[in-house]
């Protein structure tokens, strides 16, 4: 006998209209938290061995003042995440900049991750807009469309 | 009607704990792609609980609100078993009217699974939790 309930099979009835209801920001708030949390327990692994006690002697902090920094969906704050990355020696989270010039080491926005739009216009026109940049191409069928998605 | 089921029923009113659902559905749609790693949830005494943090302060400003708790097995990366919870309104989840019994149900549910996993009566897969026919044990 096999018991399953996997969110495929279960007849929720709100589940999927509170996820279409949640806003952009809070689905954003929410994966970049997990990166984060990715990221932390990535390099807790490569330079402690994976042990939060290790990590919380290197900060002068409790176990449990460490653990609620490595766990959990959480608002990271800027402090929080330099302390972690002087404990580690290594980046968490970079800065996004175009600026080739920049006074800090830039990043390029990921394609995956960057904002696209997309505009369908008279006669078929296609637009794509992507970090600023606008390309044009044809064969686009439906007319005066737009739509966003990241 | 399974334990999940019950806790999808519940209607939240309060604009913090609408946000504290999506964020916990939200949670809940990511470990589904991610895998479930035990850090992107809360420790209850051998079970788990989603959210994985509260914010500390939306605890400061309402002294009988923790937030909202939905209680969870992890059995392996791929099989969470997802159970009920509500609105936690003492530290102590045992001191709690609305999170107290799912707290102890997810508590014992959770525990028993794992003990009779290790001794070799049922088997986690990713497609479920397979045991015999006949098997049967207390919570």
């Amino acid at each position: 006998m096999t018991i399953t309930n996997s969110k495929f099979n279960m007849p929720l009835k709100n589940y999927k209209r509170v996820i279409g209801e949640t806003p952009d920001e809070v689905n954003t708030f929410v994966e970049t938290s997990m990166d984060i949390l990715e990221r932390i327990h990535e390099l807790l692994d490569q330079k402690f061995e994976g042990k939060q006690k290790l990590l919380a002697e290197k900060l002068g902090k409790s176990e449990a003042e460490v653990s609620k920094m490595l766990n959990g969906v959480q608002n990271f704050t800027v402090k929080t995440i330099t302390r972690l990355e002087w404990a580690f020696g290594a980046r968490i989270i970079a800065v996004c900049t175009d600026d080739l010039m920049a006074a800090f080491i830039p990043v390029k926005m990921p394609a995956a991750i960057g904002f696209r739009r997309i505009t369908l216009a008279e006669r078929g026109a296609k637009t794509e807009h992507f970090e600023g940049m606008a390309i044009k191409s044809t064969n686009a069928t439906a007319s005066k469309t737009t739509y966003s998605a990241s | 009607m399974s334990e999940f089921e019950k806790f999808d029923e519940k209607t939240f009113t309060k604009p913090h704990h609408i946000r504290e659902q999506q964020i916990i559905y939200k949670t809940i749609e990511q470990v589904g792609r991610r895998g479930a790693k035990e850090f992107y949830f809360r420790p209850e005494s051998g079970a788990h609980a989603l959210p994985g943090q509260v914010d500390q302060d939306l605890m400061d400003a309402n002294p009988d609100d923790f937030g909202i708790r939905v209680y969870c097995g992890l059995l392996r990366e791929d099989l969470v078993l997802l159970l009920n919870g509500d609105v936690k309104t003492k530290l102590d989840p045992n001191d709690c009217p609305n999170v107290g019994p799912h707290f102890r149900l997810a508590k014992r549910l959770v525990n028993a699974l794992l003990k009779a996993e290790r001794e070799g009566f049922i088997r986690f897969t990713s497609g479920g939790i397979e045991m015999d026919d006949d098997y049967e044990f207390e919570i």
